[in-house]
């Protein structure tokens, strides 16, 4: 089976055009990557599509009343919209720095919440 | 920071033009980046003026992922960029004001002057021996692209909800319609529909969107939401609040056609049709501006008209990607030392001696520095106005014909040219598509 598709792991954007084999999940062919990454995301693509997740999550400084949230990790594309809803139920108290993990192995996806930002208060 | 904000915004007060050697306009990733470069070049006294309450520019509200790759090697959040640069900012003798928006450059004298205004010292004067302008860019409004129709509330730009969702918890509507294919619509259909939002399509009125090509994929395609190239809002209806909007599709001179209207159900529009550098403040000191970038017209060494004064970050032209403000940054800063220590006279700067003037010819939307000396190599920052394929970039004048595959508005294409390359002609850069079979 033949694919097209954009790479997104930088902005240069690349179309991919990838030749694979589902029953196998191996990739036969792939043509057009300007780097060896481009391999890789089609790899996970075709047969285990993952995104960063950014959110945010309710708290109550002078300036900001959320705090952006991630993924540590890429988690699975199909639980990303589940994950945002859920996520909107972890309580925060400041201080809170950038990189504290907020929520281990959330949802049994693997990855870790983390706090993409320092507020002091 | 806190207390050395107040330190700052002390002096400022207490004393009579308080002098710097230099002075950084804009507290976002331009600006930040420059005043940090200074100081590491060992700049003594720096001052970094920021009119919002916090650091960072637009980074904070900018949650998702794609920045850093460049300058820190790993994909970072806006905000994760942002504090980073806090950090290094915080490392340094650098002297912060919050709160405070420049109003006015006076460049005439000897000293450059530059008036300040806040809420905590009032209106006052501070003195700099150069200036780096990092003033940022303003988002195109609805009176910008003329829709005609109703003026209802709920008609808003996508950078203010942006903010809004992001930073202020506030969601603007439940049923959005997305005008202009910019990455920020981009990113903002993907942020509502996470949101709980129903976003009913983006509207794109070139046939080509201008938005990067990962975000197309990933932020509309991930979640279903359709892009209709060819397509704008002819009508916005509503009393209080907009209802509905129509949306026709438009031929080749980009002109509605009447046939093809259809009424969308809405309670949001949301608009991201471009973004405008922002440079009211330069133009209070005389600061020739470039028509095509809106931003100044600058030489290599980001030097402005004005002897002393740099500028950089989407104040000088609207940019794609946070790392190449940050090295912009770090350019002007350096610009700067040099300035101040003498070693870029004002002879090279655009005010002296004869340089060689850069033009946009086809296929060019713009090209930055708008005006080289041909004394060092120069990295040319090219916009594409059209999105093309196999194609070359030609420098009239020089007999330089680069080869590229694709080019496409949304990406900024650099272009180096050796010193040894440039003549002491003119210089029109052009996008032509390659001829098959020569």
């Amino acid at each position: 089976m033949k694919k097209k598709m954009t790479c997104i792991t930088c902005p240069i954007g690349c179309l991919l055009e990838v030749g694979y084999d589902l029953a196998k999940k191996e990739i036969i062919s792939i043509k057009d990557n300007q780097c060896k990454k481009g391999y890789k995301f089609a790899q996970d693509e075709l047969f285990d599509p993952k995104r960063i997740l950014t959110t945010t999550v309710k708290i109550n400084s002078r300036f900001f009343k959320r705090l952006p949230v991630r993924s540590n990790n890429p988690a699975p594309k199909d639980m990303i919209e589940r994950m945002v809803k859920e996520i909107k139920k972890i309580q925060i108290t400041l201080p809170v720095k950038m990189s504290d993990i907020l929520a281990i192995n959330f949802m049994d996806t693997g990855v870790n919440i983390i706090s993409s930002a320092t507020i002091e208060q | 920071m806190v207390k050395l904000i107040k330190q700052a915004e002390n002096k400022i007060k207490h004393s009579s033009g308080p002098e710097y050697d230099l002075v950084v306009i804009g507290g976002g990733p331009g600006g930040m980046a420059a005043a940090v470069k200074a100081a590491e070049l060992g700049v003594e006294r720096v001052l970094l003026i920021e009119r919002d309450s916090f650091l960072g520019g637009i980074l904070p509200q900018c949650i998702h992922g794609g920045f850093g790759i460049k300058i820190f090697n790993s994909e970072l959040t806006g905000p994760e960029y942002c504090q980073l640069f806090v950090e290094k900012v915080r490392n340094t003798s650098i002297e912060v004001i919050l709160d405070t928006m420049a109003l006015a450059l006076d460049l005439k004298g000897d000293k450059k002057s530059i008036v300040v205004s806040s809420r905590n010292f009032g209106i006052k004067k501070v003195t700099a021996k150069a200036i780096i302008l990092a003033l940022g860019c303003r988002e195109r409004t609805r009176g910008q692209i003329l829709i005609p129709g109703a003026r209802p509330a709920g008609v808003l730009t996508a950078g203010l909800v942006q903010r809004m969702v992001n930073i202020e918890g506030l969601l603007p509507g439940k049923d959005i319609v997305i005008l202009g294919s910019g990455d920020i619509g981009l990113i903002m259909a993907r942020r509502l529909v996470l949101e709980g939002c129903n976003v009913r399509g983006v509207f794109e009125l070139l046939p080509f969107s201008t938005g990067l090509l990962r975000n197309i994929s990933q932020c509309l395609e991930d979640f279903d939401i359709p892009l209709h190239l060819s397509h704008t809002v002819t009508e916005i209806y509503g009393d209080k609040r907009i209802e509905s909007v129509d949306i026709a599709m438009v031929d080749k001179n980009l002109k509605p056609v009447k046939t093809k209207i259809k009424n969308i159900k809405c309670d949001t529009l949301l608009l991201s049709v471009g973004l405008i550098p922002e440079n009211e403040l330069s133009k209070t000191g005389e600061i020739e501006i470039d028509l095509r970038t809106g931003g100044p017209a600058v030489d290599q060494y980001l030097h402005t008209s004005q002897n002393g004064v740099f500028a950089c970050g989407n104040s000088l032209f609207v940019n794609d990607l946070v790392d190449n403000v940050t090295e912009d940054g770090y350019l002007a800063a350096q610009s700067a030392v040099s300035f101040l220590n003498g070693s870029l006279s004002s002879k090279k700067s655009m005010r002296g001696e004869k340089l060689i003037n850069i033009g946009a010819g086809e296929n060019i939307a713009y090209v930055v520095p708008q005006k080289v000396s041909g004394k060092s190599d120069v990295t040319f920052r090219i916009r594409a106005s059209i999105p093309l394929r196999n194609a070359f970039i030609e420098f009239s004048n020089t007999g330089l014909k680069k080869k590229v595959k694709f080019v496409n508005p949304g990406e900024l294409i650099f272009a180096k040219i050796a010193k040894d390359d440039f003549g002491s002609d003119s210089i029109k850069v052009s996008i032509k598509k390659e001829v098959q079979g020569v």
